[in-house]
């Protein structure tokens, strides 16, 4: 081989395992530079074609585990123990990618590297709306049930794992979750309401003692989304078929209860300001001591605690969001993290192989544990010391029992896109309820038709 | 020297050869000199932008094998209510924004055009705003126009101009006038230089012969100041145009999805839908350049008609 | 109609006022220029409110900062904020970015610029006026109908998504029509026999180019060097879109970071724009009237 010829070839192979090519871009090159085809494919083979080389740690498969943002250490601190231990008697390596801030950054380049068909991340934390958008893109591979028994699957949360399946597979495994609460002043009123006429109707009394009744996020985001499918949902109404999405079944005399509510808060016990509102600028407002009720995540409820910059430390406590008309319950949005494999990674087994032991009680109890996060396995939330530890946790299990995923659908990124355009319009008056549920229902039907 | 002598010729006299002409002007070293940036230009923006249109007749470009799907992609943006809603938006925060920054530019350029102690000083404090990054600028003032802390707002609220509870950015009308607002204070300094160094190339020999006729200063604007500046107010005013027509920056801090600007509606649809929303999302750009092609046109016609007339 | 004729005779005096004072003499006091400061002043005032209101969200500590309604003078005084802001892991990398990014696309931009804007302003040549057109056209491009085929090149064929160069490349868009631009202005001023007496002494053309015309219209090329950097600083949409991490993003898409649907940090943002800006201050201050002068440079002359 002449030497041109082997820098040429060195630089592309280093590209490749940087994952700056593609195996196709990588033959192709490899043929150009004057490489038989035969040859190229089987440098191909002993390159491994995995885009990362950790290198000198001498295992047989190197994978790469993209995260969620985590700033406690936990989720190296597990990918240590998987090395030492299951990882060191398979030949498996795990390197963890620490994530960007904001969850769209991760999107984007989640995006990018599939459509290139890269496999630099061979595991990927995808946030819920999106394992079965990019299983219909083929992007990642299904959990087989031989993999993952149903049996098995019963004993994490049904909200997640329903979220994570469509069409009868799973697309991702559920490792943590994250679900709306209604927080209310302690000092203010007795016993947080059962139902959304309550809410209303206390936060109108009571508002004159804060400033306003009720904050929540009403601004055109994603956020209204889980804002108004918690208060569909509590009404007894869906967007979607559960059974068969694609059926819309979002034009609904519940619906229309639970939308004329929403509309009548803004103005009324919400400030009219609250259709700007995101989850922090809510808490903005909450924290400062202006609210009686807040509709929010769990992670509003430390930094609430923090007298530093919280006027309502220690003054508030979180509840189960209320219900109407003739339902008994109240439903959750889900939000949360979910681990899928990337299908352009060739080691299958073995992500799965690092999939199911964050799955196992141990991982699971760890992250609750170490980094207070609400994980999916159900019997975490019985276990003395992970209660002791965050006492919010035991309030958490029968909301997240009850929790409901967002409209599962491989088109979620439109039908998102409609629902809030169209509540956001009814919410600022522009069309009146009616008219907003008969056009999202319009628009859903030509959005999710098969 | 030559050259000259050659330009002065009649036409039919000489009638080199290019080549012969290109060997009369400066030889081929000034193509040699523009060749660079010529290049540049053409791959780094024409190329782009032809390219675009290009996708603009795919179903996704993102794809290994598009397919090609006509003028779908546009009929599709076309058909969107919120991209209709958008292009009037953009529109109306155009017409709006360039009139009265150049309306302000030109009451401070007859403000300053005129020394006094701590001129430049003046010159550098209105040109502060200018040098400010857009988007930075777009989130400075959203901390004004904040519902619970923002300056604005509570003044607004105290004038009763807002209800209680409410923000200027909370409706569409107000997210075009809050643009508006933001727009004007970061680009009339720049406005009022252009204008300021129109009035001063003006004769103050016109002045001096029209106030021995004993007009009024209005007469005197109106007569001399505002055909003489004509010429520049235009070429601003298109450039001003065509920067308001591509706005993005302001709309997607204070519009954000509610309420977009043509271009940050494109920018939604090619990054953060669907892969199929990417193509119509490129259709839409397309489309604001449509837009500045035909404000470009308007202009040329309206400053063909000026020199005419004169 | 008395009132009329007075306020004409009142402009005549003015303008007599104006003529003296660029002769250097005294300034005559009148209700007219005390007019004239307040207006001056307003303007003044208006244009830098929006830094002052900035600057004090950024030093606001804790419960002050959310307060509501809010307080036009801090009681607190706090630098916690400038401590997260750098201690934040996105933003003293995402400066460092728009540092190089700026600095690179300035050097390059004045490479070519100063070549062409020697060819269009000293050297009569055929097409010329289409150069300079074209130059100027490009200027004033939609940009976003820019980024969508410079994704799809930069992330398939031609894969330089989230690098330096991912936004140098376009970013000589934004500044190679203006630094061309200013410079032909700049270079136009020079008087022809200066050149041409080293012309005569054989000199090349390239030769004069960079021994006599550069150095002598250095506060030119200077000018358009500062506007071709803040043109670059400032960009947003090519950060937004040709970028993906620290990587190489660049501090306006990183202090966007601040306020996301999932963090709001008003004090923390606040300080970041304090950060971003006050370089910028500083080059105004210090340069207003190059910058002014490269700025009007083209649109009086033409």
């Amino acid at each position: 081989m002449i030497t041109e010829q082997r820098e040429a070839l060195d630089e592309i192979i280093r590209k490749m395992r940087s994952g700056r090519i593609t195996r196709r871009h990588f033959l192709e090159r490899a043929v150009t530079i004057g490489l038989s085809g035969s040859a190229a494919v089987s440098l191909l083979e002993a390159c491994g074609g995995s885009s990362n080389s950790t290198g000198g740690n001498g295992a047989a498969t190197n994978l790469v585990w993209q995260s969620e943002q985590e700033a406690t250490g936990t989720y190296q601190a597990l990918t240590n123990t998987f090395n030492q231990t299951i990882g060191h008697k398979q030949g498996i390596h795990v390197t963890w990618n620490q994530g960007p801030a904001a969850a769209n950054d991760m999107i984007i380049k989640y995006t990018n590297m599939l459509r290139a068909r890269n496999n630099s991340i061979d595991i990927l934390s995808i946030d819920i709306t999106y394992p079965v958008q990019f299983a219909a893109s083929n992007w990642i591979n299904a959990i087989s049930d031989r993999q993952w028994p149903v049996s098995e699957r019963a004993k994490y949360l049904p909200g997640p794992v329903q979220g994570c399946t469509y069409q009868g597979k799973i697309w991702a495994a559920p490792f943590r979750t994250d679900i709306g609460l209604l927080y209310y002043r302690k000092d203010l009123v007795s016993r947080p309401p059962a139902t959304w006429d309550e809410l209303t109707s206390v936060g109108q009394s009571t508002q004159a003692r804060a400033k306003y009744g009720y904050v929540w996020q009403g601004a055109q985001y994603e956020g209204l989304v889980c804002n108004f499918i918690e208060v569909l949902h509590g009404y007894g109404g869906q967007v979607l078929d559960p059974h068969d999405p694609t059926k819309v079944v979002v034009n609904t005399p519940q619906a229309q209860m639970a939308l004329a509510k929403m509309v009548s808060w803004v103005g009324g016990i919400s400030p009219e300001a609250v259709t700007t509102y995101m989850e922090d600028s809510s808490r903005l407002v909450w924290q400062n001591g202006n609210a009686v009720f807040m509709r929010n995540w769990p992670y509003a409820y430390t930094l609430g605690n923090d007298p530093s910059q919280s006027k309502i430390a220690g003054k508030f406590a979180v509840a189960a969001l209320p219900y109407g008309g003739n339902n008994t319950v109240g439903h959750s949005a889900i939000g949360g993290w979910n681990l899928a494999m990337n299908s352009y990674s060739p080691h299958t087994a073995q992500n799965w192989e690092f999939i199911r032991y964050m799955l196992q009680p141990a991982a699971q109890r760890q992250t609750a544990i170490a980094a207070s996060l609400a994980v999916t396995l159900q019997s975490v939330y019985d276990d003395p010391e992970v209660l002791s530890k965050n006492p919010l946790f035991k309030q958490l299990k029968p909301i997240l029992q009850n929790a409901l995923p967002r409209p599962v659908s491989p088109r979620y990124s439109d039908v998102s896109d409609s629902i809030q355009q169209h509540i956001y319009q009814a919410l600022k008056k522009q069309i009146s309820v009616n008219d907003a549920l008969s056009s999202l229902d319009t628009d859903l039907k030509r959005i999710v038709a098969p | 020297m030559t050259a000259q002598v050659a330009e002065s010729l009649p036409q039919e006299v000489t009638k080199p050869s290019l080549r012969e002409r290109i060997r009369m002007h400066g030889g081929y070293l000034p193509y040699l000199l523009v060749l660079p940036t010529m290049l540049l230009i053409l791959v780094i923006a024409i190329y782009p932008m032809l390219d675009s249109l290009r996708i603009s007749l795919l179903n996704n470009p993102l794809l290994s094998q598009p397919s090609f799907v006509g003028l779908r992609n546009y009929t599709r943006v076309l058909s969107d209510p919120v991209f209709i809603t958008a292009i009037g938006t953009t529109i109306f925060f155009m017409l709006i924004s360039v009139v009265l920054e150049t309306m302000l530019g030109l009451g401070i350029a007859l403000l300053i055009n005129k020394t006094f102690p701590g001129r430049g000083l003046v010159r550098a404090a209105i040109l502060v705003p200018w040098a400010f990054p857009t988007v930075v600028s777009a989130q400075m003032w959203l901390l004004m126009y904040n519902d619970q802390t923002g300056i604005i707002t509570y003044i607004l609220q105290s004038m009763h101009l807002l209800s209680a509870g409410d923000t200027l950015i909370g409706s569409r009308i107000g997210v075009i006038i809050a643009s508006i607002i933001t727009d004007t204070w970061k680009t009339t300094p720049f406005m009022a230089l252009l204008i300021l160094a129109g009035l001063q190339v003006i004769p103050t020999e016109l002045y001096e012969a029209a106030s021995v006729d004993g007009t009024s200063r209005w007469q005197r604007f109106i007569r001399i100041t505002l055909p003489m500046l004509k010429g520049p107010l235009l070429i601003a005013l298109l450039f001003r145009s065509l920067d308001a027509i591509r706005v993005f920056d302001l709309f997607y801090v204070f519009g954000q999805r509610s309420v977009p600007s043509i271009a940050s509606y494109a920018n939604f649809k090619m990054f953060a839908g669907t892969a199929e929303d990417f193509a119509p999302g490129v259709a839409a750009t397309v489309i604001v350049f449509l837009f500045g092609i035909v404000i470009s046109l308007v202009f040329l016609f309206l400053m063909r008609e000026s020199t005419s007339r004169n | 109609m008395a009132i009329g004729a007075h306020s004409s005779l009142k402009v005549r005096d003015t303008d007599h006022a104006r003529r003296r004072s660029r002769s250097g003499e005294e300034h005559t006091w009148s209700w007219g220029t005390f007019g004239r400061y307040i207006a001056v002043a307003l303007v003044v005032v208006v244009a830098l409110a929006p830094l002052y209101w900035t600057f004090i969200t950024s030093v606001k500590s804790g419960v002050e900062l959310n307060a509501s309604p809010p307080t036009l003078f801090p009681t607190s005084f706090d630098l916690s904020n400038y401590v997260l802001v750098f201690s934040s892991s996105f933003f003293l990398p995402t400066l460092r970015n728009s540092a190089i990014i700026s600095a690179v696309t300035t050097v390059l931009a004045l490479l070519f610029g100063v070549l062409s804007a020697y060819a269009i302003a000293r050297i009569d040549f055929l097409g010329k006026s289409a150069v300079l057109s074209s130059v100027l056209a490009v200027n004033m491009f939609p940009f976003i109908a820019m980024v969508g085929p410079l994704f799809v090149l930069f992330t398939g064929p031609f894969y330089i998504y989230n690098t330096y160069l991912a936004l140098i490349i376009p970013d000589l868009v934004l500044t190679l029509p203006l630094t061309i631009w200013f410079l032909t202005s700049f270079f136009r001023d020079l008087p022809a026999d200066l050149e041409e007496s080293a012309r005569v002494d054989g000199a090349s053309r390239l030769y004069t180019l960079w021994k006599i015309i550069v150095p002598l219209t250095a506060p030119g090329v200077f000018a358009a060097a500062i506007l071709s950097f803040i043109a670059v600083w400032n960009d947003f949409l090519f950060g937004l879109t040709l970028t993906s991490d620290e990587q190489a993003q660049p501090v306006t898409v990183g202090i966007t970071r601040f306020n996301s649907e999932h963090v709001v940090a008003y004090g923390q943002l606040a300080a970041a724009a304090i950060v971003v800006t006050i370089p910028l201050v500083i080059l105004v201050l210090l340069f207003q009237r190059r910058i002014v002068s490269g700025l009007t440079a083209g649109a009086v002359k033409g």
